[in-house]
Parts: C-alpha cells; structure tokens; sequence
C-alpha cells in the first residue's frame, strides 16, 4: 500500500474575508455582504458571519462594486464583530 | 489619467442621496452592478458619482431603498455632445477637417537641406523635384534611394547625401567633397615665352636661365631650362620655376555697324496672381494680353511659419512686352561704346598685366566703324612646358612631349 503523505493540519478558512491594507489610510475589503452604517467616523461592513467596523476620521468609501469595498480616510481601529 | 479619460468618455453624474438609509442604496448598487465611487456622507446623506449610463440604473434602486437622488453635476463628453445635438453643421464639418487633415498628411509640405556649403541649393532642389522630392508629391510614392542615386550621379561636389522623410517634412542631409589640394607637379619642366616681347625682368626659382634683361623673344623661345648640370657635370632634371616680365605688344581690333537692333521693354505688362498649395493652382488675376515677345518674371510670397515657408502662397507671374528698336550710331556713340569694351578687355583679359602703352584709333566705313587699339603691356610670358625623359636616352638632349629640347 502507497503511505499517504501526511499533510500539515490547513485552516478552513470559508467564506472569510479578505482584508487588505495599506499603513492606516486605506483599506480593501473582499468578501463584502453589505454596508452597514456608513459615516465619517465610522463605517460598518458586513462579511455574513461578521461585521468589520472601521472607525476613524474623515472615512469615505472610495470605491463599492459587488463583492469589493475600498475604504479612505484616517482609520485609528477596527473591530470584528462576530 | 486613463480613469479619468474613460470616464470622461463615458460621462459622469455627481448626485446627492437624501433619506434614512443611504446606506441600503449602496448595498443594493453593488448587488446590481452599478459602479459608485467618491461616495462619502454629508449632513443631508451622502454624495457619489456614477457613470451617466449607470445614473438610469441608480433611480428605481434609490425609490425601492426609500431615498432620493438628485444630480448635482454632470460631466463627460456625452453631455458635451448633447449641447450641439441638433448641430449637424458642426459634425459635418469636423469629420470634413479631419478627412482634410488625413488627406493633406498623405503628401510632401516642406523640404530642407542641411550641411550644403558650396552647392547651390536652388540647383539642389531643382534635382530633387525631378527625382520627385518636391511640395506636393505624394509621400509614399517618393522613392527616396532613386533620388539619392540620382542627386549623386549628377552633382559631382557631393560625397554623400540622405533622403528622409518624417511626416510631412523631407530633410535632405548632404556631405560635400572635400576639395583636392593642388599638388606640385614633380614633372620636369621648362619654362618658354608664350609671346613675343622683351625681357624686362627674370626671377628665377629652379633651372637654368637662357635669357637676359634686355633682350628679344619670339613665342615659344626657351626662357628656363630644366635641364642643370650639378658640380659634378652630371645632368640633373628639374622642374623650372620663375617669372619673365616682358613688354609684350598687343592688338585688339573692334567692329560696330551703323544700325543696331537692340530689344526694349515696353510700359505695356500683364500680371497674373495665383494661389498656390502644393499641387493646386488657382488663378487671383485674370488678364487677356497677350504679347508676341515678351519676358517673364515670377515673384513668390509664400507662407512661412517659423522660419519655414510652406507650400501655400500667392505666386505673381509678369510678362513685360519686348520691342526690337533700330537705331543709327552715330560716331560718338560708337567711341564710347569702343572705349568700355576696350576698358572690359583691359580688366578682365589682361587683369595682371600692366599697361605701359595704348593707341586707339576709330575708322569709319561703308558698314560701319573699326576700332584699332595698339598696347604694350608688361606681363609675365613664362609658360611651364612639361618634358619627359627617357631612361638610356642620351642625357645631353632629352626627349620632350613629342619634340625636341
């Protein structure tokens, strides 16, 4: 019988969203199910399983497509809110 | 840049969202594929921009979120277009000049010749325009390497030359030849009169003198030999150089008729004015006359554009009426008329002699007058006669071209 290899234990990570970021100014995030709340100070986007909340200043979406969102703007945190 | 140059093709809307949620009509934008960026929150909702064509999309997606659009700026060439809509002159027109501004590129406008220094340009571009290298010839049926062949073949001062043509201007590269030094001849030589006269002076350089101040010889006589025996009493061969001022006596005789025919211009002329681009001649001026003689000049009045004159210009055309006028001389006339001929013979004929001596005398006969000038210049009569020498010839008398030393 050929041994299976042994493969390294891999993280399932789903429908997890992609979160791309440049320092704290600019953000890309794939995998977006929605905008949630959407202000200067704070933008709520929904991934399905959990909400990313970006707060900061002078925050704007730069560019919304189907599943892409961009987000500008001064960003001081971000949560995740499952 | 590209972005902004798409989208200005496409055209662009800046609209105002007002309501509860705007929110909801982003989500439902990006669900249906409508593009929005800018998108940021105001105190009435937020402001975006979307394409012109997406905007139509936008509105029954703003009424099912439950909020209102309204456009607060658009911007694009499809809005720029819909102003002059109704305005077929101006499109017609447009696709006229551009049609016009492809055709007009297809042909030759301007020609310049770089690197001539002594080659005239006008023979220059005469030989080009017959190679086809000329305003107004269609530039891909120039065939450049014909033209350089040609341009060769037929100026000899040239060492090179180079045709090309970028766009609607020919550069025309030329090297010109470098002028051949004038060599000493090591040929042996004599020196002999090309006069009759007597000697006045001799300056020998090389060779042996066989004249003396003073005294007389006939054409052709041996002034220098290149003929000199070294101390040794062997016979050296040289090339003999000097000058032999000599009073020479000189005739010139002149003849004048007592009736002259001489061509006049008239007060009578036609002047024809046409316009000219490239190949396009359109008469300005029309005139009838007509004359049987007639000389022409052309004057030309061309655009020119920084320092670059373009095919485009008016060309004057003037034919001046000639009359044959039959005249009698009388013997003044004729004495003057003698004395500027004879004064154009002194200067040019004999422009380094120096005129010790003139006579003139006018005659007048059945057919006309006779002028008889007696001179005596001084002028150098030493003229190099080249001889070759023949290897076992006896030393003593070389052979020369053909004749005896």
């Amino acid at each position: 019988m050929a041994k299976e290899k042994s493969r390294p234990p891999q993280l399932d990570m789903g429908f997890a969203p992609l979160v791309e970021m440049v320092g704290n100014r600019q953000v890309t995030v794939e995998g977006s199910a929605g905008i949630l709340l959407y202000e200067n100070e704070c933008i709520k986007i929904s991934t399905g399983r959990m909400v990313l909340c970006f707060h900061g200043r002078g925050l704007r979406l730069h560019c919304i497509s189907g599943s892409c969102v961009e987000v500008s703007g001064f960003i001081s945190k971000i949560e995740f809110l499952c | 840049m590209l972005l902004n140059g798409i989208r200005f093709i496409k055209g662009t809307v800046r609209f105002r969202v007002s309501g509860k949620s705007p929110e909801r009509l982003l989500n439902l934008a990006a669900q249906r594929g409508v593009l929005l960026w800018n998108a940021h929150p105001t105190a009435q909702g937020m402001e975006g921009e979307t394409a012109a064509r997406d905007y139509r999309r936008l509105r029954p997606l703003a009424r099912q979120a439950g909020v209102k659009t309204k456009v607060l700026h658009k911007h694009g060439a499809p809005f720029w277009a819909a102003k002059y809509r109704g305005r077929f002159g101006l499109l017609i027109g447009a696709g006229l000049g551009a049609a016009l501004l492809v055709f007009l590129s297809q042909f030759l406008w301007t020609i310049s010749i770089v690197g001539q220094e002594h080659v005239s340009e006008a023979r220059l571009r005469s030989l080009l325009a017959e190679s086809g290298v000329r305003p107004g010839a269609y530039r891909y049926g120039i065939d450049t390497a014909q033209a350089r062949r040609d341009l060769l073949l037929q100026v000899d001062e040239l060492s090179w030359l180079s045709v090309n043509i970028v766009g609607c201007h020919a550069t025309v590269e030329i090297k010109e030849k470098t002028a051949k030094p004038e060599l000493d001849s090591r040929t042996p030589c004599n020196l002999k009169a090309s006069s009759d006269g007597v000697i006045t002076k001799v300056t020998v350089g090389e060779g042996v003198t066989q004249v003396k101040t003073g005294s007389g010889v006939a054409k052709g006589d041996l002034l220098v030999s290149g003929v000199a025996l070294s101390a040794q009493n062997t016979v050296r061969y040289v090339r003999a150089k000097g000058e032999v001022l000599a009073d020479v006596y000189s005739e010139k005789e002149l003849t004048l008729p007592k009736t002259v025919n001489y061509i006049s211009l008239t007060e009578n002329k036609a002047e024809r004015t046409e316009l000219r681009f490239l190949n396009l001649r359109l008469p300005c001026t029309l005139s009838f006359k007509h004359f049987s003689e007639a000389a022409c000049t052309e004057t030309a009045d061309w655009l020119t554009v920084d320092r670059t004159a373009l095919p485009l210009g008016f060309v004057t055309q003037t034919a001046h009426e000639l009359r044959t006028v039959q005249r009698e001389v009388d013997e003044d006339t004729a004495r003057r008329a003698f004395s500027q001929s004879l004064l154009l013979y002194e200067l040019f004929e004999k422009g380094e002699s120096t005129r010790l001596d003139k006579q003139t005398s006018v005659k007048t006969t059945a057919d006309g007058y006779t002028c008889s000038a007696h001179y005596v210049f001084n002028e150098n009569i030493a003229e190099s006669v080249d001889f070759s020498v023949e290897e076992g010839y006896n030393n003593k008398y070389p052979k020369k071209n053909g004749d005896s030393q």
